[in-house]
């Protein structure tokens, strides 16, 4: 049994320790996925938008930690 | 004969495709290699301080009979998922990857710059190695046949927990033709250099600089997850798998500049 908590408690601790952090950064992927889709971004610009996407993730993940 | 107005200059040329091929195969290479063997320390040295309480405290035998037994697990888990993960083909077996990889990286990032910023307080292997030491030590009311079996599956769940991420980072970073063998090279390169210091000195590696690891590891898996994420939504990069160092450099730059920030705003409130 205490094996099986410590796998989920790493579970939890890897993918929703911040949770926000998780939900920003799959929520930067998503849009860039729909508007690539929808052909609002082409393959070229694509990339771009996920990484500017995610680190915004990144920077309000930071910054709320930094307030706590 | 090809006449001579149509031959292609001599910039043109496979020979030079083969030298940017080249360069493009050695910088995966390389980021797959640095990047598996930096992540795989850092678990390596975590699985180790428990290990190494459980010896202390239980003896050579229940850490080992632990450690096997971790070891053999994560062997079978590699068996079964690695086949099917290697070489990931699917742009939708990709993106999964990529986007695992991101959540992964981006939690260690964020951890690293908030430690490196001073909002949370660095991992302390010794503090770790007491911890542990001392749940053993309360185990000793135990009969001896009990108290074994507890350090035993201390050592094992230590492994196969700290192993299981290895093994994911291991089976990510590697799952693209050519790219298993450096991502197995650089972990097999930490547990060793680990295992070997750990075995010389005989003490938690409480002055490996963890967090600047997690600092590297965690820009270079983001780096990796972003990477992934555009192949699988099919939004391939400019200059391939260049891309892969620039993309590790610029999160590197951005955790900097954002540690700093954390640092000069803790500064500010304690003013």
């Amino acid at each position: 049994m205490s094996l099986i908590r410590a796998v989920l408690a790493l579970l939890a601790k890897t993918f929703a320790a911040d949770l926000g952090l998780t939900l920003t950064a799959l929520a930067a992927v998503g849009l860039s996925s729909l508007a690539l889709r929808a052909h609002i971004l082409t393959p070229g610009q694509a990339p771009v938008a996920v990484t500017l996407g995610v680190l915004a993730a990144l920077t309000i993940g930071v910054a709320r930690g930094a307030k706590r | 004969m090809e006449p001579a107005k149509y031959r292609m200059p001599l910039s043109f040329r496979p020979v030079t495709s083969l030298k940017t091929t080249t360069m493009i195969d050695t910088a995966a290479f390389v980021t797959t290699l640095g990047a598996s063997f930096l992540a795989s320390a850092v678990e390596v040295v975590e699985a180790f301080t428990i290990v190494l309480a459980v010896a202390v405290v239980r003896g050579l035998r229940p850490a080992l009979l632990g450690t096997l037994g971790g070891l053999v697990v994560l062997a079978a888990a590699i068996a079964v998922f690695g086949p099917s993960l290697a070489n990931a083909s699917l742009p939708g077996l990709r993106l999964a990857i990529g986007v695992l990889l991101l959540v992964f990286g981006l939690g260690w990032l964020r951890k690293a710059i908030l430690r490196a910023g001073g909002a949370l307080p660095l991992h302390d292997e010794q503090s770790a190695f007491d911890k542990e030491a001392d749940a053993l030590r309360r185990s000793a009311d135990l009969d001896a046949w009990a108290a074994d079996g507890v350090a035993m599956i201390a050592a094992f769940k230590a492994v196969l927990l700290e192993g299981a991420e290895v093994v994911f980072i291991v089976l990510a970073l590697g799952a693209r033709p050519g790219l298993l063998a450096p991502a197995a090279l650089g972990a097999a390169a930490a547990c060793v250099l680990v295992l070997t210091i750990g075995a010389a000195v005989h003490r938690p590696l409480s002055t490996i600089p963890e967090n600047t690891l997690k600092f590297a590891v965690g820009s270079m898996l983001s780096g990796f997850g972003v990477f992934w994420c555009c192949e699988g939504l099919g939004a391939p990069w400019a200059g391939a798998d260049l891309a892969l160092p620039a993309l590790v450099a610029l999160f590197l730059t951005v955790g900097l500049i954002l540690a700093s920030w954390v640092r000069a705003r803790r500064r500010e409130v304690a003013a």
